[in-house]
């Protein structure tokens, strides 16, 4: 059983995340901690969370993060992704309301502590037990670390989905959207002490792994394997992500890299990984500010302050065991 | 026959610099009308002499070389080859004394020259950093509409050979990089995606060097020195020839496969400037709304064993 605490920002994969981090024996969710980010404010992350514990049957406590950025970007700088909806409006019809639809009045109530205060507290209570496992954007991280920099060596590992090395951004052609959203907190993270494992785009949203992605199959997989209100549920909202990453960008299914990210923490074998290295994010770029960059030391140019190595990076994953385990967690069958 | 590609070649050789020369003479699709040099792997001082000293080696003092920019249009010069190319900027081979003296043109007035006199449309080849193509569009952008294309070996869509994300010629000047990418001009793009594909293995080069002619056995020294690099440092299966690709792609394209996209240059990053934003999945129309204008055909994938094969024919070719 590994002790979990997840901090996400409630869209698509975020809530299949807390759906299996709930169902799955070897993972404990001792809390969700929530961040503004893809859903667009922290009361949307908050709901969402709070439902999806719900729907789980499960006592899981749930935390709200940060509403703004460490340093929101001004709108002129690279222009506001409005196009989006736009275009696959006209694509997609009204289906697309499933598509991060506003979450309905929660039964349950968020805890009465913030976020970061939540992770202050439950680090320094149990160092060196608890993994943290972070989908969204880092901000929530970055304020608990500039409020105690102690908790960064007593995070057992943060799992962190986030970045792109050698394949193209989901958000911009260079970036990814969790480290573009909030570069700021995406350094301070990941220039601290905190071993990290980096999962980024290169193994969750390649068709070279499109094994690992969420397809029509499974969601029959679950209709035949189980009944009940979470299968009900994923089948009922995620073929529109399917639709809408196959024919946005071009991936053989829906990518599942935040549920990748957590199944990591108690299933670290799914994934090879790179040595540990330094990575650090781009901040003052015009055109790839957010960029994570990674110093493997293969470059001409050599800088002594890149020996800060404390992240390994994802390579590659066995993406059918990965989808299979994610099946046999939801139908509760054992894994 | 069809008729051949007249060409400029812009370098600063540079090992691989001189094996695309080379590669340049020996093939019947292309016309080589002159080689202009930049600062880049080694001094200007250098790369002319280099240059003189590559071509006179192929007996071909009729090709006019001239000296360029001798630092990039803002930034100092960084010269790149010191670890790869050697002090001279082509350590290895034994070289010949220089058959013929430089041009009394400076390379923008040869460029400007060549490009006004030809009939045909020119292609450029600019495989060094861009300072002399960039100063050349920004004075004469009249002569755009003489300029067929350029195929250039720089930058590389997720990976760099300098820092992480840049690659040398782009990294050295960037400015430069920027005003060309943003030319309107149709450009193919060799970058390091491309390149790292496009290697010559010990045991090839082995090959390449019993083919005895006295320019295979020079470009086998050339890998010789050239591929140390590349097993000590960056670890790679082979030498990779990044310049040649420029020069492959034209003579054969049906070797090479690639997008055709958007590619802008870093000028302000702490840790990417230099780097070739490439947009592949055309993100900024998609997302942003904004048109964009797919300037380049990048290269990625190359068949590497064709590829081998043309350049050591080539090689042989020239006696």
């Amino acid at each position: 059983m590994v002790d979990v605490i997840l901090d996400i920002d409630s869209v698509g994969d975020d809530i299949l995340a807390v759906i299996f981090g709930a169902l799955n024996p070897k993972i404990n969710l001792l809390g969700v901690t929530t961040v503004n980010g893809a859903c667009g404010s922290i009361e949307q992350a908050v709901n969402v969370a709070l439902n999806t514990v719900e729907l789980t049957g499960k006592n899981i406590p749930v935390y709200a993060g940060a509403d703004k950025m460490l340093s929101p970007r001004k709108s002129d700088d690279e222009g506001d992704p409005v196009n989006f909806d736009e275009e696959l409006r006209w694509k997609f019809g009204d289906r697309l309301d499933k598509f991060n639809e506003k979450a309905p009045t929660p039964v349950r109530k968020p805890e009465p502590i913030s976020a970061k205060e939540f992770l202050i507290k439950s680090f320094n209570e149990r160092p060196g037990e608890i993994t943290l496992v972070t989908t969204g954007p880092l901000t929530n991280i970055a304020q608990a670390l500039l409020d105690d920099p102690s908790i960064a060596s007593k995070v057992k590992r943060a799992y962190i989905l986030g970045g792109a090395f050698n394949i193209y951004g989901n958000i911009t052609p260079v970036t990814e959207y969790n480290i573009w959203a909030d570069p700021e907190a995406a350094k301070i993270v990941l220039n601290s002490d905190m071993k990290i494992t980096l999962v980024p785009l290169d193994v969750c949203e390649n068709n070279r792994f499109a094994d690992g992605m969420l397809t029509r199959d499974h969601l029959a997989d679950l209709t035949y394997g189980g009944k009940g209100k979470v299968i009900d549920f994923i089948t009922d909202k995620f073929p529109i992500y399917i639709d809408l990453w196959r024919e946005f960008f071009q991936l053989g299914g829906f990518p599942m890299d935040d549920v990748i990210t957590l199944a990591l923490a108690a299933y670290p074998e799914l994934c090879e990984y790179t040595e540990e290295v330094f990575v650090d994010v781009e901040l003052e770029g015009k055109i790839s500010r957010g960029q994570t960059v990674a110093y493997f030391g293969r470059q001409i140019i050599k800088n002594k302050m890149r020996e800060h190595k404390n992240t390994v990076i994802a390579k590659s994953i066995k993406g059918k065991e990965f989808m299979d385990l994610f099946v046999n967690t939801i139908i509760g069958k054992e894994v | 026959m069809s008729k051949k590609i007249p060409i400029i070649i812009d370098c600063d050789p540079g090992h691989d610099d001189a094996m695309a020369i080379l590669w340049a003479l020996a093939s019947d699709k292309l016309e080589l009308k002159a080689v202009t040099t930049v600062a880049g792997n080694q001094t200007i001082e250098k790369v002319t002499t280099n240059a003189i000293k590559v071509l006179t080696k192929a007996r071909r003092y009729d090709i006019p070389v001239a000296k360029g920019a001798d630092k990039p249009l803002i930034r100092k010069l960084t010269v790149g080859g010191e670890v790869v190319h050697g002090s001279s900027g082509l350590e290895g081979p034994i070289l010949p004394e220089c058959g013929f003296e430089p041009s009394n043109l400076s390379a923008l007035e040869l460029l400007i020259k060549t490009i006004e006199e030809s009939d045909e449309k020119i292609t450029l080849v600019p495989i060094g950093p861009l300072t002399n193509i960039a100063t050349l569009l920004i004075v004469r952008p009249d002569l755009k509409e003489k300029i067929e294309r350029l195929s250039i070996m720089g930058g590389g869509a997720y990976m760099g050979n300098w820092t992480p994300a840049a690659e040398y010629n782009i990294w050295a000047d960037p400015e430069a990089a920027k005003v060309v990418f943003n030319s309107g001009l149709p450009i193919i793009m060799s970058g390091l995606d491309v390149t790292h594909k496009a290697y010559v293995t010990r045991e090839e080069n082995e090959i390449l060097r019993a083919q005895g002619n006295e320019i295979s056995v020079f470009a086998a020294e050339l890998i010789d020195f050239f591929s140390k690099y590349h097993y000590e440092v960056e670890g790679f299966p082979g030498c990779t020839l990044h310049d040649p690709t420029a020069i492959a792609a034209l003579i054969h394209p049906e070797i090479f496969t690639g997008v055709q996209c958007n590619v802008d240059v870093e000028v302000t990053g702490e840790l990417t400037t230099g780097m070739t934003v490439v947009d592949t999945i055309g993100y900024k129309e998609k997302i942003f709304g904004e048109k964009v204008d797919k300037n380049t055909y990048v290269l990625f994938n190359v068949d590497r064993k064709k590829y081998v094969e043309y350049f050591f024919e080539a090689m042989k070719a020239l006696n």
